[in-house]
């Protein structure tokens, strides 16, 4: 009997069967199907892969290499040998392998603890930003976010336009990261965004952001920040730029800080006081001590670093009240540490402290003055 | 009346298996689309910009120890080459019994300090604490306590000693991959919403190199059982948890590995002391106190394999592991009964719970059942031999195909293993699973579950580990049968623990 008559007795045979038997029959087939389409997806998936992979050990040491000769050994390629030297090694030039030359530049500005001023050159030479321009036109999200942070690593502001095509997109993430890269990729108004951030700040948006401040600073670039603590009413942004202030040291805004002070918003309050003890602005010392009765748990905390980051030895009967006044483990361990780091009557004191107190204080104590404990 | 039954039943069994069906490709939709979300969004150069980054947020490493002197110094080891910017590794020794605490001693050049422990979470008494002297050392920290006789109670302990605002749970005999804090604190800092916990896949070192602490090679398990919950759990997380995360409905973040946020596990009262599935049990307490207190909040999920930890190599442990799981599960499904089928509490309530309660807990009790009533339906001679068969391989075709699609998920996410061989061997594993495993694990969680309803005495640390060095298995597996006997937990039984409740101890959801 053929396969084909053998299929026809087969459905015939299965059309007198309950139509319940029949759906099942039928689903098992498709079950069958995909479990066998599986299998082979997952074969040349790996073939694939493995393929890739042998390229990538076999290429990457000596594209390493010639990257590596380029950047910190003084030999002075011209560009098309760093080209036909970087063909030899992949062969045709095509997207593919710029990719992956891209990625072995990235990995090397990433982790080397040298500077070099001639990743320009091997950019130019390979036509990277075209690539990376290709990237950014790519219809695959994944590609775009990875054009992105590239171009950053590689600390390329060339992008202006290809960024604000994404900065306005309806992809959430694509508009925020697009939003957050504008900072350090633009040649032109890199704070253009400070204005339009939505919403809250995530944690990872101020960490990006901090990266491109940095960059911003590096490049001597940085503005003073404080018009947008002044003028913006997004109090996340308001909160990572008061803290930006204090990270760079920005000096000129002391009033926009004190006015802070009296923010409804406790972490305002809370920040703008660290920032304050950062700029070791200790005129302010006196409000602070004044008000710590009356602040929450977060500002009181922030009181203490930035009276003992002040260290003007003139408030250390205040570190000792609030220490017997607070009822809460970890505060009191911040302002035992206050007092023992609070100059040479500090450390006096909390010797006197060490005699006086009994029981779980006597630990706490204790605990604070032990080197052994990192974190305390 | 017979033939009434028999209808009712097997209506029954066609919508239970056909909604169980429908779960399972939605499911594997979700998780399609959860996983290519996470890889449009996440690459390795954020890793980057995190390990420079000076605001990434401290994470506290805790993990309990109850007798594992046999692989605590190098699983330590491996906790202490994780890499973040700014984190702590905290070891609770709950009353071991063995040499676990002296190694440790030894090994990291351990000296007590005056540790101002604050119990934020009650927890059997608190012992010392010790730091090591050695610098190389020093975001370790010891914590050693009084046995509680659960891991929950370790795991408290380690909250109330950890300074950072998050936490990541784990096991000593798990090893980590190095970046695994990079990767599983992204989802919190990356969401609008509170992240109060997220979880990672885990998979089995049975086979796996392993050199300093580090996993060096990954392979499939070659004994059996192991390799059996392999691929189980790829199913469990990449298919089952990564798809209801897409949802916001994850229903367990494994106490093998799981980040949690810490203010929030304390304000829920932390872990259940006397649970033995505080995994879920912490989970479903944090969800119930954001939802009582009407804050929004979000449970990560991530597709990648951040954590090995050795599977039971014998059918006797891998007995102990599940019967302890499924009367843990049991136990849970006791304890917040309150919030099953409660649309106050939206997805979890309405949708996690239910879920977990009919298709994962009910699932051996009606499989059981069926079993029986396929021998009756034989003694009468009632069977249909010409369909049976059919509906048989139906069931069996299904399960190897959900198994095939989360082998190609898996692989899609990231390759963990080198060769083509070894992933086809997990398709083999997969078309011997449902007669050889399955059965298994279905009469080890009615076996779980006999235990909890007649309070029989379950103890944590019953994983019997073999170590790296397998040379002295033998001696040490009936060391550690008798340690364990030393560690067990006498509990009420539930008729007990009814009448307990009926007078005044009632399920209250927690709220502050």
């Amino acid at each position: 009997m053929s396969f084909v008559e053998w299929f026809l007795t087969f459905v015939y045979r299965i059309k007198t069967y309950p139509l319940i038997i029949q759906i099942t029959i039928v689903l098992t087939l498709i079950f069958l199907v995909i479990t066998i389409c599986t299998v082979i997806i997952v074969y040349i998936i790996r073939k694939r892969y493995n393929k890739q992979q042998r390229k990538i050990q076999e290429n990457t040491p000596k594209t390493r290499m010639l990257f590596e000769d380029v950047l910190f050994n003084d030999k002075n390629y011209s560009a098309e040998e760093i080209f036909n030297r970087f063909e030899d090694i992949l062969g045709e030039i095509n997207e593919e392998n710029l990719d992956f030359g891209l990625d072995v530049l990235v990995q090397i500005k990433n982790e080397s603890e040298y500077e070099s001023n001639n990743y320009d050159e091997i950019i130019n030479a390979l036509g990277l930003i075209e690539h990376l321009e290709e990237k950014f036109r790519s219809r695959s999200n994944s590609k775009v976010i990875d054009a992105f942070q590239q171009a950053f690593v590689l600390e390329l502001s060339k992008f202006d336009a290809q960024i604000l095509q994404y900065a306005y997109s309806r992809n959430k993430k694509l508009r925020n990261e697009a939003r957050n890269s504008y900072l350090a990729l633009s040649a032109t108004d890199p704070y253009r965004f400070f204005n339009e951030i939505e919403g809250t700040l995530t944690k990872w948006d101020e960490i990006e952001l901090l990266q491109y401040l940095k960059l911003q600073n590096e490049r001597g670039n940085l503005e003073g920040l404080g018009k947008w603590i002044n003028y913006s009413k997004n109090k996340s942004l308001v909160i990572f730029l008061v803290k930006m202030v204090g990270h760079f040291k920005q000096k000129g805004i002391d009033d926009i800080l004190i006015e802070k002070l009296d923010d409804e918003d406790a972490m305002v309050r809370s920040v703008s006081i660290d920032t304050i003890g950062i700029l070791n602005l200790k005129q302010i010392e006196p409000t602070l001590i004044e008000r710590y009765y009356t602040e929450p748990e977060i500002c009181q905390v922030a009181i203490i670093k930035t009276i003992q980051k002040f260290n003007t030895g003139l408030s250390l009967s205040f570190l000792q009240q609030a220490f017997d006044d607070s009822n809460n483990t970890d505060t009191k361990k911040i302002i035992a540490e206050a007092i023992l780091n609070y100059s040479y009557e500090g450390r006096v004191a909390f010797q006197n402290l060490k005699t006086t107190l009994k029981g779980f204080d006597q630990t706490i104590l204790q605990h604070v003055e032990t080197p052994l404990i990192k974190f305390k | 009346m017979l033939e009434i039954f028999t209808v009712i039943y097997e209506y029954f069994i066609f919508f239970y298996a056909t909604s169980l069906i429908i779960s399972y490709i939605v499911l594997a939709i979700f998780s399609f689309l959860a996983i290519n979300r996470y890889k449009n969004y996440n690459t390795d150069i954020d890793d980057e910009e995190l390990l420079k980054s000076d605001l990434a947020p401290g994470i506290s490493v805790i993990a309990p120890a109850f007798n594992e002197e046999k692989t605590i110094i190098v699983n330590v080891k491996s906790l202490l080459t994780l890499e973040y910017p700014l984190f702590e590794v905290i070891i609770v020794n709950d009353g071991s019994k063995d040499k676990t605490l002296d190694l440790l001693i030894e090994e990291f050049e351990l000296v007590e300090v005056p540790f101002a422990y604050v119990e934020k979470v009650k927890t059997k008494p608190y012992k010392r604490t010790f730091k090591s002297t050695n610098p190389k050392y020093d975001i370790l920290t010891i914590v050693d306590k009084e046995n509680g006789g659960t891991k929950a109670d370790a795991f408290n302990a380690g909250l109330n000693a950890s300074v950072f605002p998050y936490y990541l749970n784990t096991d000593v005999d798990c090893i980590l991959a190095r970046n695994t804090l990079t990767k599983m604190i992204r989802p919190i800092l990356s969401s609008k919403e509170r992240v109060i916990a997220v979880g990672a896949t885990l998979r089995m070192s049975n086979n796996c190199d392993i050199e300093e602490g580090l996993i060096k090679r990954v392979r499939p398990p070659k004994a059996l059982i192991p390799r059996f919950q392999e691929l189980e759990y790829i199913r469990s997380y990449l298919l089952g948890k990564m798809g209801w995360e897409l949802i916001n409905s994850v229903p367990n973040v494994s106490g093998g590995l799981g980040m949690f946020d810490k203010e929030i596990a304390i304000k829920a009262g932390g872990y259940g002391a006397d649970s033995h599935a505080e995994d879920m049990d912490m989970l479903t307490r944090m969800c119930v106190h954001m939802m009582n207190n009407r804050l929004k909040y979000r449970v990560g999920y991530i597709p990648l394999s951040c954590c090995w930890t050795e599977g039971p190599p014998n059918l006797k442990i891998l007995s102990r592991q599940r019967t302890r799981w499924a009367s843990g599960l049991f136990q849970m499904f006791y304890d917040h009964r309150a919030v099953l089928f409660n649309p106050k509490y939206k997805n979890l309530g309405m949708v996690t719970f239910p879920y977990v309660f009919i298709y994962e807990f009910l699932a051996p009790i009606i499989e059981v059942f069926g079993i029986l009533f396929t021998v009756f339906l034989l003694i009468f001679g009632l069977i249909n031999w010409t369909f049976a068969p059919l509906i048989l391989f139906y069931s069996y075709a299904f399960a190897v195909m959900v198994s095939s699609i989360v082998i190609i998920w898996d692989q899609m996410t990231f390759k963990y293993y080198k060769t083509t061989g070894e992933v086809l061997a997990l398709f083999v594993t997969a078309i011997l699973e449902p007669f050889l495993y399955h059965p298994l694990i279905m009469f080890f969680s009615l076996k779980g579950y006999y235990s909890y309803i007649t309070s029989r005495e379950l103890a944590w640390g019953t994983m019997t580990r073999q170590g790296f060095d397998k040379k002295d298995d033998t001696r040490n597996n009936s060391d550690n049968n008798q340690s364990n006997d030393t560690n067990k937990n006498k509990r009420p039984n539930i008729f007990q623990r009814k009448r307990k409740d009926e007078s005044g101890g009632k399920f209250e959801p927690i709220k502050t």
